[in-house]
């Protein structure tokens, strides 16, 4: 796999997120707010839910790309500031 | 709903400035937040990585698109701030707090002279051997001192713990000055990276329920459009343009934290 191809699926993978962040939970959660339905907190809550993990599914999309164009060392490096991140936000917690 | 309406202005140029110079833009929303809107700073600091996160995603899309991002750099360079910030929650006890404030503020002001110094874009000459084992460069690119900006960038992370600080200034400055990638490609890398480091602490603030959730939405969808718009910006504005800019920061947040340091050994 070409580095541009790389970062045309990570861009493709971007886009989706950001449109349905915006399009499917801010929209209809502010609608759903506006009609005063308790649902719409819920929905907004969920829209930043999943915008605040995408740049961490992005990472492993990374590690599975790299993986692909047979940049082991990169797809080592991805993987580890992942688990990094995933263990001192766990330990975080105690 | 007029104090939404400002979150939702401020939120814009936070985004959009925060997206020129590569920073994420808390430098602008805290202090709204905690002066103007009189929320908690723990509050202000939660929504403020949640907005960064907001500006990495939108200002992404555009950088990727214009190949402006180096994804390999990003991701090497990411190991070392996230070790940099785990190592800097067991260092912090130890290290003079206030002496840090103001090494670091004379550092980055320092930093700032040799950026008005530099009249002509560097460029790098030669490929570090570490580059070429981990494919870091791409395409034309070649990448000087792999080894110094990756212990800039773990330095960084130590700093953004111990003195609760973003990294993003250190970030563009290890990539300008050391791998010697154009300003306008450092700072959109940073943009990328800044992201990745402030989910994760969002994600747990979130869970936490320590996030205003509608105030939340409003700033990032401001900082999301802001950074749409600090992305546009970027293309139109020259390098030496935007190294000006960066440099007015940098002489900023230098002179910001020399004052928080002779406040702090007072």
């Amino acid at each position: 796999m070409e580095a541009s191809k790389r970062n045309e699926m990570v861009l493709r993978f971007l886009k989706i997120s950001n449109q349905a962040v915006l399009i499917l939970f801010f929209l209809s959660g502010f609608i759903l707010l506006a009609l005063d339905h308790r649902m719409g907190e819920v929905f907004l809550y969920g829209a930043l839910l999943m915008m605040a993990s995408t740049p961490l599914v992005r990472s492993c999309l990374l590690v599975w790309l790299y993986t692909q164009e047979k940049r082991k060392a990169l797809a080592w490096i991805s993987l580890t500031t992942i688990l990094l991140i995933f263990l001192s936000s766990v330990a975080s917690f105690f | 709903m007029t104090l939404f309406a400002a979150s939702f202005i401020v939120s814009v140029l936070a985004g959009t400035f925060g997206t020129l110079v590569g920073l994420g833009g808390g430098v602008i929303l805290i202090p709204f937040l905690t002066l103007v809107m009189d929320i908690p700073l723990p509050t202000a600091v939660a929504l403020s990585l949640l907005s960064i996160v907001a500006t990495s995603n939108s200002a992404a899309t555009r950088f990727l698109s214009q190949n402006m991002v180096r994804v390999p750099v990003a991701s090497f360079l990411e190991l070392g701030t996230v070790l940099g910030a785990i190592l800097g929650v067991f260092v912090s006890g130890l290290l003079p707090v206030s002496i840090l404030f103001f090494l670091f503020g004379l550092f980055l002001l320092f930093s700032a002279y040799q950026m008005l110094k530099t009249r002509v874009e560097m460029v790098a000459t030669l490929n570090h051997p570490l580059a070429q084992r981990l494919q870091l460069s791409e395409g034309h690119d070649q990448l000087e001192k792999v080894p110094q900006a990756w212990a800039v960038m773990l330095l960084a992370g130590v700093l953004s713990s111990v003195l609760g600080i973003g990294a993003g200034v250190f970030k563009v400055l290890a990539m300008d000055r050391m791998l010697k990638l154009p300003l306008k490609v450092s700072t959109a890398t940073s943009n990328f990276m800044i992201g990745m480091t402030a989910s994760a602490s969002s994600l747990i603030f979130l869970i936490q329920g320590k996030i205003p959730v509608v105030l939340g939405v409003v700033v990032s969808l401001g900082m999301f459009c802001g950074a749409l718009l600090g992305s546009r910006l970027v293309s139109k504005i020259s390098n030496q343009g935007l190294r000006k800019i960066f440099t007015f920061v940098l002489i900023l947040i230098g002179l910001q934290m020399i004052v928080r340091g002779v406040n702090g050994s007072l």
